[in-house]
């Protein structure tokens, strides 16, 4: 039985949050009533001419070094012709014979667990089309969006499974919107968009066989799921001596299925040929140095650093790099206790985030610093665990440190030494009853003991430390 | 040359033109005549020659990233031959999938 | 400029645009806006392919009846910033392709000098207005010779500025790296003037450039080398002939030096324009959809509707032009013939630069002959062939003018100058020297009067 392998390539096309737009000077507010933010060059009214946002120039530079790409000094923009209600001039400006990035790699750890690098085949400008919105036997063009400027990612078919790809996916993601800041990222309204090329081969191949395309999967939730599906659709044809058909799908996630969109009729010719109204873009390597200096720390480099300097497991790596806001709080509140970055970051990770939304991670009630000095706090044995939850509440609600509220709060008093053992001394005294049970075999009268030690300690006692005494005080009494 | 007969529909499909046969034909005798004039274009030696795509050494000049009302808007939206609440209306013309109807195009 | 005055333009559009069709669109005399400036009561036409905001841009063709521009291109804010009047819109070839106004949707335009006979093309309209006194000075555009030879037809100054010198915005299409708007006018004074205006860098076009100094400055023959072209001295007809051998004697006896330039390459450049004219027009005119202007055919599918459209309401030339530019860009011809194409126009450029490390202009024939008879047009092939003589300008981008230079069978015969990139301050002194020195529109007039005008 031939075994077969996934072939994947990702067409990620991503919407960059420009002021204005790729080739004039109308806003992108992609709220603005219908046609309102519109002039005569993005709705290709005869005679207008496109002029290019140096912002956007920019941004598409700080993206290619992001991804480890050669920035081309030198790049061309040309004209990709075909007909579409939504295309404006019925051609896209665009980059197809120089691009402005080539030969990117972004790392995807595959499911051996070995980290492999996808190579990134080119990145480049072009510009979006307007908004189509059918209703019953019209449809109805708004010219908003035509003109906003995009950059495309295209990989080479190196990924070889939907959890691969949902990676990758994620990780541009995150360098778009969360790194470089270039993109909104809502999903919904369009910022990223992804097409998977899919097809499969026999393990041990090198051949590339026909390709389907799955087209606006606009979801990290369903990428895996339409690829996967796809794999095993085509796996499903090829097995039982069919073949798969050069064709554009689109996934359904009602009925978790790809469908046939249209059969692709040959190759198109876009007949593509140098853009005239603009020649081309000439950079300097000045201009790319400047722009290389001023790139935040990374993904993978930030990973790399934090689980050096501070032994954080996967998850913690995970939550951190995926969220820099929330690590950029993490690494101050480090800052003041460099050594307990563990508790510190398990903190963030466990209660910071139950109450501030990591998605929207703004202005945080609590100072940085503060969290170092409570996980200073838990560290030193200073504060029980439930004493911490508790001095965090306050925290919160009084805005002071935790130094100043332990200092005055009789809650947040320390047990003097000897007092927990005392404690649980008089409630195993105090309860023959359960304990004659608890030795007969009633093991879960444990935590009755716990309960009434820490009743008796206002609950300052440590909860660990009462189990432990009970249990030997307990094991003391069958003896 | 019937090689040219059939391209030239392909041509017409390209160019998202029509034409009844007559004019097919019509238009076959005219590039036939066209190609064989164009051939003289393999008379001038190119070789080391950069195709002209922009005049040499002009600068790309770039627009800064802020937005400026064109002024145009309602008159550009006056232009609209079928319009409701600002959006420009066309008989549906968008048919995805299959059909006599269907629609070759990008998406 | 001196201006024949509002009162005497109207009166001489309404004494002859119904005969000669020149202008499509005239404004009426009540609702022109005239104001202060250097161009001061100077009434333009403009070519119905150039952008007015509120008045017709109809290129010529069905395809846009009804179709109101919505801004200005950026030549016309300058100009109406200035003083100037727009009187209205010119009739021309449908989208600028023709030579003689003959395939114009809404009509031919008749040559004010014999009715019979075409005014050129595609800029007639504005050419016939002109030489008709029916406006000051006119706008056109010029991707092939569009301006200089109705001029030359005409008996009037015609010129295509250095590609980048007047503003594109606002200009409809035809093939972007050859169109330059251009300007009509009975006197290079007033050209210039216009110029002085008009010209220079727009933030609103990526390929405008700075204007070259377009201030009066003297002419000396006797400082001059004038190159002419020994391959078209070869093939000069009888009509222009005597004309063009009256200027080099002209020149020569004024001290100009006058040198014998070879160009191989000159019959190739039909070639290079039909390739990468009709490529770039093929792509500028697909934003003529059926979708959204006038011209909206029936079609169950967009494809259909779009197809049924422009099949219906693009002429007969039109197409023939977007099917050469669709076919030379597909995949399969795209390197044989667009690449190719490219390369040999910037062989062309190396030629026209090498001349002009040898003269300061270039004195060639403007066009083969006088007007032809409108019943007599060349046929389809024979009538691309006609522009030999102007088309290296715009595969150079090289600026040039249109002067007329003496008549023949009573009909204008023009003659034309070119000079290297940015030298057009160069080449209205040279021109305004002929007209002093050599030939100028008031003689045209004598020589050709006829009893209509």
């Amino acid at each position: 039985m031939t075994r077969y392998e996934a072939v994947i390539g990702l067409e990620i096309h991503i919407q960059i949050k420009t002021a204005g737009k790729a080739f004039c000077r109308c806003a992108s507010d992609y709220n603005a009533a219908p046609n309102s933010n519109i002039c005569p060059v993005c709705t290709g009214a005869p005679g207008a001419l496109p002029v290019l946002n140096d912002e956007f120039v920019k941004r598409a530079v700080a993206f290619c070094l992001a991804l480890g790409a050669r920035v081309n000094l030198t790049s061309t923009f040309d004209r990709k012709n075909y007909f579409y209600p939504d295309m404006p001039k019925n051609y896209q400006i665009t980059q197809f014979f120089t691009p402005i990035g080539a030969e990117g790699r972004l790392a995807v750890t595959g499911a051996d667990g070995a980290e492999r690098d996808i190579r990134i085949e080119r990145i480049h400008m072009e510009e979006d089309t307007a908004k189509s919105a059918h209703m019953g036997e019209r449809t109805l063009l708004n010219f908003n969006r035509a003109g906003l400027p995009l950059i495309e990612v295209v990989s080479h078919p190196d990924l070889k499974s939907g959890e691969e790809a949902a990676q990758y996916f994620k990780k541009i993601y995150d360098i778009a919107v969360k790194y470089l800041d270039i993109c909104r990222g809502n999903m919904e309204e369009g910022n990223l968009r992804c097409d998977a090329n899919v097809s499969i081969r026999p393990v041990g191949s090198a051949e590339l066989f026909t390709k389907a395309e799955v087209k606006n999967v606009n979801s990290f939730a369903f990428i895996a799921k339409a690829i996967d599906y796809e794999i095993e659709r085509q796996i499903g044809i090829v097995s039982s001596g069919g073949a798969v058909e050069s064709e554009t799908r689109l996934w359904n996630a009602k009925l978790k299925r790809t469908e046939t969109m249209r059969k692709k009729s040959g190759r198109n010719d876009y007949r593509y040929f140098n853009e005239p109204d603009l020649g081309p873009l000439h950079i300097t390597t000045e201009f790319v140095e400047k722009i290389g200096a001023s790139l935040p720390e990374l993904p993978d480099a930030k990973r790399r650093r934090l689980k050096e300097r501070f032994g954080l497991n996967n998850e913690l790596l995970d939550l951190f790099v995926g969220y820099p806001a929330v690590c950029a709080y993490f690494e101050r509140a480090a800052e003041s206790y460099p050594a307990g970055g563990r508790t510190v970051a398990s903190w963030i990770a466990g209660e910071l985030l139950r109450v501030e939304d990591k998605e929207n991670f703004g202005k945080v009630a609590t100072p940085p610093e503060h969290i170092a000095a409570l996980a200073a706090l838990i560290d030193g044995k200073k504060v029980t665990g439930p004493q911490a939850k508790e001095l965090f509440g306050v925290m919160r609600e009084t805005g002071k440190d935790p130094g100043e509220i332990t200092g005055s709060d009789p809650r947040f008093q320390q047990m003097a030494g000897g007092e927990t053992a005392a404690i649980v001394a008089a409630v195993v005294r105090d309860n023959p009853d359960a304990v004659a049970k608890y030795l007969g075999g009633k093991d879960n009268l444990l935590g009755f003991f716990v309960g009434q030690a820490m009743k008796r300690s206002q609950g300052k006692a440590d909860p660990a430390e009462v189990t432990a005494l009970i249990k030997k005080e307990l094991t003391n009494r069958q003896k | 040359m019937t090689e040219r007969s059939d391209d030239i529909r392909a041509v017409y499909e390209l160019a998202a033109l029509t034409a009844d046969e007559a004019e097919l034909a019509a238009m076959s005798g005219h590039f036939e005549k066209m190609f064989k004039h164009l051939e003289d274009l393999s008379r001038v030696p190119v070789d080391g020659v950069d195709p002209y795509f922009a005049l040499p050494l002009r600068e790309l000049p770039l627009m800064p990233d802020r937005p400026e009302r064109s002024g145009a808007e309602a008159a550009i939206r006056g232009t609209f031959v079928q319009s409701a609440e600002e959006f420009l209306v066309v008989q549906r013309v968008v048919n995805r999938g299959g059909g006599a109807c269907a629609d070759g195009e990008e998406g | 400029m001196e201006t024949l005055g509002k009162k005497e333009i109207y009166a001489g559009i309404a004494a002859h645009n119904t005969a000669l069709n020149a202008y499509l669109q005239v404004v009426p005399e009540t609702a022109t806006q005239g104001g202060a400036g250097p161009l001061s009561g100077v009434c333009v036409g403009v070519k119905d392919n150039i952008a007015v905001a509120g008045l017709q841009l109809t290129c010529g063709s069905k395809f846009l009846e009804g179709y109101i521009a919505p801004y200005n291109a950026t030549v016309i804010d300058r100009l109406t910033a200035a003083g100037a009047t727009v009187v209205g819109k010119c009739n021309m070839d449908e989208f600028a392709m023709g030579s003689a106004t003959t395939y114009s949707a809404y009509g031919d335009v008749l040559n004010p000098w014999d009715e019979e006979r075409t005014p050129g093309g595609s800029s007639g309209g504005s050419a016939a207005a002109v030489a008709a006194k029916m406006c000051d000075v006119a706008l056109g555009s010029d991707t092939g010779g569009s301006v200089r030879q109705p001029a030359s037809y005409c008996g009037i100054y015609g010129y295509k500025p250095t590609y980048g010198t007047l503003s594109r915005y606002g200009l409809t299409a035809f093939a972007s790296s050859l169109d330059q708007i251009g300007v009509f006018a009975r006197r290079p004074d007033d050209i210039r003037e216009l110029m002085q205006v008009a010209a220079g860098r727009d933030h609103h076009d990526a390929t405008s450039i700075e204007a070259p100094s377009f201030g009066a400055k003297g002419f000396s023959p006797s400082e001059m080398r004038i190159g002419v072209i020994t391959e078209y001295e070869k093939n000069m007809s009888a009509a222009v002939r005597p004309a063009y051998d009256r200027c080099i004697e002209k020149l020569k006896a004024a001290g100009a030096t006058i040198v014998p330039l070879s160009f191989p390459e000159y019959d190739t450049v039909i070639s290079v324009y039909q390739v990468v004219a009709t490529a770039e027009a093929s792509s500028n005119l697909s934003r003529f959809d059926g979708i959204r202007y006038t011209a909206r055919a029936e079609g169950c599918g967009f494809r259909e509707t779009t197809a049924q459209s422009r099949g219906r309401w693009f002429g007969p030339e039109v197409k023939r032009r977007i099917l050469l530019g669709t076919w030379v860009l597909s995949r399969a011809y795209y390197d044989s013939y667009y690449l190719r194409a490219a390369k040999v126009r910037t062989v062309i450029l190396k030629r026209w630069q090498e001349f002009f490390r040898q003269v300061e202009l270039v004195l060639t024939p403007a066009t083969a002959g006088i007007a032809f008879k409108r019943a007599e047009q060349p046929d389809t092939f024979a009538l691309y062939l006609e522009d030999i003589f102007t088309i290296p300008a715009n595969l150079t981008g090289m600026p040039a003018i249109a002067v007329p230079a003496g008549t023949h069978d009573r009909m204008p015969v023009g003659l034309q100058l070119t000079a290297d990139l940015s030298k057009d301050g160069l080449l209205l002194d040279a021109a305004a020297w002929l007209e002093k020195n050599f030939m100028d529109f008031a003689t045209i007039e004598r020589g050709c009067r006829h009893d209509t005008i």
